[in-house]
């Protein structure tokens, strides 16, 4: 079991404060399948969805998760909000592991961890005005009387920007646009003044031009409140403009991870390197390169046997086969989990 | 919801509905308005029993073999249907959407119970079963509404069970989640309103479906002769041999009324179903 | 050569509140054997248009005025029949979200066949050999044609998608956002594929998007659309290299760049008009940080600045200045009138 190592990145609380955030130990979640008509589970017949992941996250730093479909990432963002329980490993949330949490502690927990969902036309109930569903949050948790919350819901629609605020109290979802959405979203996430904020694509769905807006608005924001967050994307390019660090994710395990300059500038797996290859850039200019690696991702089905990625991988060698590669050191805070950098070289 | 006006103006079937609902409501309430009589009472006029009298005069509609006034047994008629239809239909779509929700959130073995519950409904036949409590519990309205509500709440359970797992999966509820919502309030606060409007469809499918089956139980005898109902009429008329004597006022009536009222129910519940489901609206 | 010309076309919506024309008045050229971008947002008209190409509008849209010509024939005007021999056959669409069109229900082989044997006229022989090439064309396994559309991963339904389009051999294909759902590494092999198919088979190809850098990598020369109108046309280095309409340097500004990464994105606040109502003048105008008195008033027309450059704005001789003040933020956040 790899032993977390602490990333100091840039932006991070100052050395000397309490630990990291947020300490993922080894944490694994298998999902199972079923077949035949009984539900009879075969061993082995299990899906590979999180396997072995080991991260802290360091206070006030902005983690970038990035992978393409299937890689875990999502699965991973509802672990780090205890949505799912791992099936192995644990996570440990300020120094307290988030599968003891029951009763208040848990409701705790969730004024401290928020979320931001990637359908911004689905994030609020549709029956509920804009008022009410960022009125919500005061309401489970017991904050502030019912005048004070009025004016909390106020400020609150000003911080993201949608002004005048009160003309938004009485609208409903479907009479916003998808980034007015996405703010009340943001909005709604920090009603409880969370510490953690877990965004899930959170502009995938946006108009290209209003993207922008939510973007500076979500970095003005974590920086102002010294929030710790965390970025789900499979847009690279995104994760360059947001986060000090970055963690690039394949079938369920970290392929490599450090701060965001090196792993996107200087990247040593072969995997990282495959995806800035493939990235479409706005600059015709830019010659497109030739990308030998087949498309398809195989499915993370059964016990994982060596180096996840050694079927599309242009250097694979004979132990990528049957030893599944540690992370190890390959820069300044830089990790990936390659042979290639192994003790072998 | 907001658009109600809206499709009844659009939809002159719903409309219509509403008005004989309306209509029907009305008579219900004002029964003893319309008719002096009571519908149990057998008229004398001096020493002579009114029976078998033409439609007609103090009689609008003639009298039964017994002598009583059809006129007043049809008015007042409209009290059990419409009893039966709402109250059934209410406890119908009230069991049905709780079982529906509980079953379609919690998933697991819950929803395995409550689903083979429902199966179970399923499997018994509705006569038989109102035979078996009428004979234990006596002939009573009521005991039809019980038949009623312990078993045909099944398709509303399995419609809304349905909506729940589509609901469950709905951004916004993770998001409740996430804010610290328990699982009661995500029930009550996001997935039940969102489930009312098909809960309430399939609610107002059973009120029809609820005063037919009154009818039928009533004129299969088992229905509660305390209370003249249109099928208790129906009943009355078929072994007085109404039929065969040509007495087309006394067994047309009740049918028609029964005819209109569920007719009512269905065309309210497809301007409603337009409400919920916009794309079957014409462009 | 223009391969299809279109003349002041315009597509208008019937809607419960009015009509609205979701494209106004549109000139455009594709040229043989050329990728030509569409690049614009949602409710641009794009998608529209690439339809009313091929006539398969929804029930209350129509072809309301302009041109449509392609080999001398005017397809506007063509009545459903006469329209068919086209369709397909020398047009052919991958509509937006293609991978989820095809029928679930029938193996893939035999959706192909339908397209060959009905449409296309083949023998059932003939018809298996040529899925067989189509599949060897657009990369995908010979052996998918037995299986199920869901037995197929996102990028392999796409390449499906793009195979039924081609099977007839058309001159011209329209891809409404035919990668936008699918992986990086996916992304840019399909994007390879269409470029080379160019090659290979004299196809031109209008590829419909919302995100530029598919475009930069992909496109010979591109279009810009907003709110129904055409705003700026040119070859694609020349269009990011020297943008024209302050739309463009807006779309460039507030796409991140992975390679050359901004310090700031500078979004484009505001929104695109509703088109029941269009305003008079620009329709850019309420969000331009250039927005000057003539621009309210009056639609600026479609102008060839230089031989094959094409921009809508009035102040497009003004292009580089205006290029420069565009990188500064604050004068996006008001617009200027």
């Amino acid at each position: 079991m790899a032993r977390p190592s602490t990333l100091e990145a840039p932006g991070a609380a100052p050395a000397g404060a309490a630990g990291p955030l947020v300490v993922t130990e080894a944490v694994q979640k298998y999902f199972p399948l079923r077949r035949g008509l009984f539900g009879r589970r075969a061993p082995g017949e299990y899906l590979r969805g999180v396997d072995g992941v080991s991260v802290a996250i360091p206070r006030g730093s902005s983690l970038g998760i990035a992978g393409e479909s299937g890689c875990g990432k999502t699965t991973l963002a509802r672990l780090l909000l205890r949505l799912l329980t791992p099936t192995a490993g644990r996570i440990l949330f300020d120094d307290v592991d988030l599968s003891t949490l029951a009763g208040p502690a848990l409701l705790a927990f969730r004024r401290q961890a928020q979320l931001m969902l990637q359908n911004p036309y689905e994030a609020v109930n549709p029956r509920f005005t804009i008022g009410r569903a960022l009125m919500e949050p005061l309401i489970i948790h017991g904050i502030g009387t019912r005048a004070d919350r009025l004016d909390r819901v106020v400020a609150a629609l000003g911080q993201v920007h949608l002004h005048p605020p009160e003309a938004f109290l009485d609208k409903f979802p479907h009479q916003l646009s998808g980034g007015q959405l996405q703010r009340v979203g943001l909005a709604r996430a920090l009603m409880v003044d969370p510490i953690f904020l877990v965004a899930d694509e959170p502009v995938s769905m946006l108009d290209v031009s209003v993207r922008a807006g939510v973007l500076n608005l979500m970095r003005t924001i974590s920086r102002a409140r010294r929030l710790t967050t965390v970025y789900i994307s499979h847009d690279l390019s995104l994760v360059r403009y947001v986060c000090d660090t970055t963690m690039i994710m394949y079938l369920g395990s970290v392929a490599e991870v450090g701060p965001t300059d090196a792993v996107l500038t200087r990247p040593k797996h072969p995997y990282t390197q495959l995806l800035l290859a493939a990235a479409p850039v706005p600059d015709p200019t830019r010659p497109t390169p030739d990308i030998a690696a087949p498309e398809h991702v195989p499915t993370p089905i059964g016990p994982a046997v060596g180096c996840p990625f050694t079927d599309r991988c242009p250097h694979v060698m004979p132990i990528c086969r049957t030893t599944t590669p540690p992370l190890t050191v390959v820069g300044p805070k830089q990790r990936a989990a390659c042979h290639l950098y192994g003790p072998a070289h | 919801m907001g658009n109600t006006w809206g499709v009844l103006q659009h939809d002159r079937f719903a409309l219509a509905g509403v008005c004989l609902y309306a209509l029907f409501i009305a008579v219900a309430m004002a029964a003893p308005l319309l008719s002096s009589f009571d519908p149990q009472q057998t008229i004398m006029q001096g020493d002579q029993l009114m029976s078998n009298q033409p439609p007609g005069g103090t009689f609008l509609l003639g009298t039964t073999n017994v002598g009583r006034d059809i006129f007043t047994q049809l008015v007042y008629g409209a009290r059990p249907a419409l009893t039966v239809g709402f109250v059934a239909a209410f406890f119908v779509a009230l069991i049905g959407t709780v079982v529906g929700i509980v079953a379609g959130f919690y998933g697991g073995w819950v929803d395995a119970v409550l689903m083979r519950l429902a199966d179970v409904a399923f499997g018994i036949p509705f006569l038989p079963l109102v035979i078996v409590l009428v004979a234990f519990l006596g002939p009573s309205l009521w005991n039809i509404v019980l038949t009623m509500a312990l078993l045909l709440w099944k398709d509303t359970a399995r419609v809304v069970r349905a909506q729940v797992l589509t609901l469950r999966e709905r951004g916004f509820v993770e998001a409740a989640r996430v804010l610290g919502s328990s699982p009661r309030r995500l029930m009550l606060v996001h997935i039940a309103p969102n489930v009312l409007p098909i809960a309430l469809l399939y609610g107002s499918l059973a009120v029809g479906w609820a005063i037919l089956t009154e009818a039928a139980v009533s004129f299969l005898g088992f229905g509660d002769p305390m209370r003249i109902s249109w099928g208790y009429m129906l009943q009355d008329a078929y072994i007085s041999q109404a039929l065969s004597s040509g007495q087309y006022n006394w067994f047309v009536p009740p049918g028609i009324c029964i005819m209109l009222v569920v007719m009512a129910g269905y065309f309210i519940s497809r301007g409603y179903e337009e409400l919920l489901f916009p794309r079957l609206r014409r462009q | 050569m223009g391969l299809l010309t279109l003349e002041d076309l315009r597509v208008e919506y019937r809607t419960a509140r009015g009509v609205s024309a979701a494209v106004d008045g549109v000139t455009l050229e594709i040229q043989e054997g050329e990728v030509l971008g569409l690049v614009g947002e949602s409710g641009c008209g794009k998608t529209t248009l690439g339809r009313a190409i091929i006539r398969v509008l929804p029930r209350n849209g129509r072809i309301a005025g302009g041109r449509m010509v392609f080999g001398g024939v005017d397809l506007a005007a063509l009545s459903e029949v006469e329209m068919r021999p086209y369709r397909w056959r020398e047009i052919a669409m991958v509509p937006q979200a293609a991978m989820d069109s095809l029928d679930p229900v029938y193996r893939l082989g035999d959706q192909f066949a339908e397209v060959l044997t009905i449409t296309g006229g083949l023998t059932r022989a003939a018809a298996r050999a040529r899925a067989g090439d189509l599949c060897d064309l657009v990369g995908l396994d010979r052996h998918r044609l037995a299986g199920y559309p869901h037995e197929l991963s996102g990028g392999m339904k796409q390449r499906a998608a793009i195979a039924l389009a081609l099977a007839l051999k058309p001159r011209l294909l329209v891809a409404d956002e035919p990668v936008t759902a699918l992986d990086v590494v996916v992304q840019h092999h399909i994007l390879r594929r269409l470029r080379d198919l160019k090659e290979t088979l004299s196809l031109s190809v209008l590829l419909i998007t919302h995100d530029i850098s598919v475009i930069a990598q992909t496109c010979d020369r591109m279009a810009v659309m907003y709110a129904g109108k055409i705003v700026e046309v040119g070859p694609t280095r020349d269009v990011f290299a020297r943008a024209r309409h302050p739309y463009m340097m807006g779309l460039q500004n507030s796409f991140p760049n992975l390679v050359h990464p901004q310090e700031t994105l500078i979004p484009v606040e505001g929104v695109p008009p509703d088109l029941l109502n269009p305003p008079p003048g620009c329709r850019f105008a309420p969000r331009c940080p250039f927005a000057v008195e003539p621009c309210l008033v009056e639609s600026p027309p479609l102008r060839e600045l230089e031989p094959g450059r094409w921009a809508a704005c009035h102040r497009a001789e003004e292009a580089e200045t205006l290029r420069g003040q565009a990188q500064e933020a604050q004068r996006w956040r008001v617009p200027a009138l």
